[in-house]
């Protein structure tokens, strides 16, 4: 499963990431004032939530390993 | 009802579900006609983030003046294969350059003036200019100008109505699980397509309108040809842009040439494939025991060509076609897989054909009207169901750019519709029984005693809509072995669990994608020949005698409903030869 690292000490709590994961990934923690990846299951690995940070505070660290349905034959191949 | 759950109730004129580029269209399109409504978007993503615009194409098709005939011919000829509405098509031909006028005057920057834009193809009068991906933004701040409400992180579940007429909608807030009602006098439905979360990049539609816009009885057609598929990179899952020029199978051949297959199955005829013909190519060699398929990247000249550099980003682009957003959004993903990603930095790249999917099938007329009273839409939800681009995935098919435009232009057209409509009307209130029914049904699986995580319902379904021998490359007992496993997913949708209300929408994906797959299989069944993108191993021939009709489904009280509406070819200015 992908994951998110978040740079607290650059992390100046705009919100921009939130609002650039339109698939409801990151919610925001109000308490810290930082982003969490909350339900990583459902990142498409877009990274808006990267590009649209102003100071390369948050990163997507993509899982690889993670399986594709069979492309040819159901099961097979 | 879970306890412990408020109801928020909105009063609107024009609701549009999705705020999208289609969505958001359609909410300054009635706004600017009509400013004294009320108009109010809905998505789960936030505005200038949502939907599918901004997720690494940009691209926008235009017709030329003068070419606008030339290309509906050309079109209905090669790509719609006879299967599409000529005067919706006549109408986008004719529309786009108007739809480039207003949509400019919506804030929105296109990188390309039209004059220099680029052609498209070799022989069509059919042109590219760019935007960039911040497109949205630029489009969201305009909406905010004008006045249009949004409501973000908010799933839409089903259309509420007052007898036959839809009079708003019902859903639930995404952090909180209260439900959220929206009366209003008309609804455009805006939030995009089916896609089957299989690629990364175009998991934005889930067929969450579609699903509901079937059961409030709207009808769908043409939900055979919900099977768009490019070229991926497979341990990446990144479109393999210019790979399918260069495949190779696991003996050293050379399976990019398409002089092997049938000739009904060549169906690339001088426009952009994208991957259908491929697939089936790859499909074969596999199945004959030559796989894995292989990109050869030493001859894949399209990454850092004039076309790879400045229309996909492929490379650095020239500075006239610059797009600071793009370039960044396509640098970070090959970056990271090129630094992170075993296998993608390699001579030889392992690549499938992975079925994105673009299903489209919410009926449509010429005005943007579903035929239920009071509901519209707009954009990728009715691309096929319009069937302006006939026998074909749409967007992009074989159209690239289209996608965009077709989404302008359609909710313009839908905004006049609704404005028309909801300046006629009077208010009704939903049903109150109604909306306690949808409320039942909406929470029902909200920590119910169900054990299967949505998460795990998802994989099984894209292991039913990615092999290529099931969605690509058709044959009846393939087809009925794919419904029959759909169907078994449907009587297990009860024990799906959520724990939140982040899961609960994830259900509703569920449900709304096993919906999505018993309509494409059931209509690729029905459809008995090869058209356009649909392709039957066991009907290899386009039949014009008994197929030259469209496919529509439609619910009959749980039932779905399959019946064949003739294409009025005989008042059509192009026929089959």
């Amino acid at each position: 499963m992908n994951t998110i690292v978040v740079d607290r000490e650059k992390c100046v709590g705009c919100k921009l990431c939130y609002r650039a994961c339109w698939r409801d990934v990151i919610r925001w923690d109000e308490k810290e004032n930082v982003p969490r990846g909350v339900y990583m299951e459902d990142c498409a690995e877009c990274n808006w939530c990267e590009i649209i940070c102003p100071h390369e505070a948050i990163t997507v660290k993509i899982d690889y390993s993670r399986p594709f349905p069979s492309p040819y034959i159901p099961g097979k191949n | 009802m879970p306890q412990g759950l408020d109801t928020q109730v909105y009063e609107t004129d024009i609701l549009v579900v999705g705020h999208g580029i289609a969505g958001l269209a359609a909410a300054i399109s009635a706004k600017e006609n009509q400013p004294s409504l009320r108009v109010t978007t809905v998505d789960k993503g936030c505005v200038g983030y949502a939907g599918k615009a901004n997720k690494g194409g940009g691209h926008v098709a235009f017709i030329p003046e003068g070419g606008e005939e030339q290309y509906v011919e050309y079109h209905t000829r090669n790509l719609g294969d006879y299967l599409n509405d000529q005067d919706m098509l006549r109408i986008y031909a004719n529309s786009t350059l108007k739809t480039l006028g207003r949509w400019e005057s919506w804030g929105v920057k296109f990188i390309i003036p039209r004059e220099r834009a680029l052609n498209a193809h070799p022989i069509i009068p059919w042109k590219i200019t760019l935007v960039d991906l911040d497109v949205m933004v630029q489009m969201g701040r305009y909406a905010r100008e004008l006045g249009i409400k949004s409501v973000e992180k908010t799933t839409i579940i089903d259309l509420l109505r007052k007898g036959d007429r839809v009079v708003g909608a019902i859903g639930f807030d995404l952090i909180t699980g209260n439900t959220i009602i929206f009366k209003a006098k008309a609804v455009i439905m805006a939030n995009g397509n089916q896609n089957w979360g299989i690629v990364p990049m175009w998991s934005s539609g889930r067929g969450d309108g579609i699903a509901a816009a079937y059961r409030a009885g709207a009808k769908m057609r043409n939900a055979e040809f919900g099977s768009f598929i490019q070229i991926v990179h497979k341990d990446s899952k990144t479109v393999s842009y210019g790979a399918e020029d260069c495949l190779y199978n696991a003996q050293g051949e050379n399976v990019s040439t398409r002089a092997n297959l049938e000739e009904n199955l060549r169906t690339v005829v001088g426009g952009v494939d994208l991957g259908g013909s491929q697939s089936v190519l790859m499909y074969l060699e596999v199945r004959d025991g030559k796989g894995p398929i292989y990109e050869k990247v030493e001859e894949n000249k399209l990454p850092g060509s004039f076309i790879g550099r400045n229309l996909c980003c492929q490379g650095t682009a020239d500075p006239p076609f610059y797009r600071p957003w793009a370039q960044k959004f396509w640098d970070r993903l090959n970056a990271k897989n090129r630094a992170q990603c075993p296998g993608f930095d390699v001579p030889l790249r392992e690549s499938v054909p992975a079925v994105v999917g673009e299903m489209s099938p919410l009926y449509v007329d010429h005005n943007m009207y579903t035929g239920v009273p009071g509901l519209y839409a707009a954009g990728d939800i009715c691309a096929n169901g319009s069937a302006w681009s006939g026998a074909v995935p749409t967007p992009p098919g074989r159209n690239r750019g289209s996608g965009l435009m077709h989404a302008v232009l359609t909710a313009i057209i839908a905004a006049k519709s609704a404005c028309e409509y909801a300046a006629a009307v009077s208010w009704e209130d939903p049903e109150p029984d109604q909306i306690d029914a949808l409320r039942q049904r909406m929470y029902a699986n909200l920590n119910n005693r169900g054990a299967i995580r949505p998460t795990d319902m998802k994989w099984q379904i894209q292991n039913i809509m990615q092999p290529v021998a099931y969605t690509g490359y058709k044959r009846e007992d393939r087809l009925q072995e794919a419904l029959g496993k759909v169907l078994e997913l449907k009587g297990m949708l009860p024990d799906l669990v959520a724990r939140d209300p982040h899961e609960l929408a994830s259900v509703h994906e569920c449900i709304n994608t096993v919906l999505c797959a018993e309509m494409f299989f059931r209509a690729s069944l029905a459809r008995k020949e090869s058209r356009g993108w649909h392709l039957r191993e066991d009907y290899p021939h386009r039949d014009d005698k008994n197929f030259l009709k469209w496919i529509v489904i439609k619910d009959n009280n749980g039932e779905m409903e399959l019946s064949l509406e003739d294409v009025p070819i005989e008042r059509y200015k192009y026929k089959p030869e």
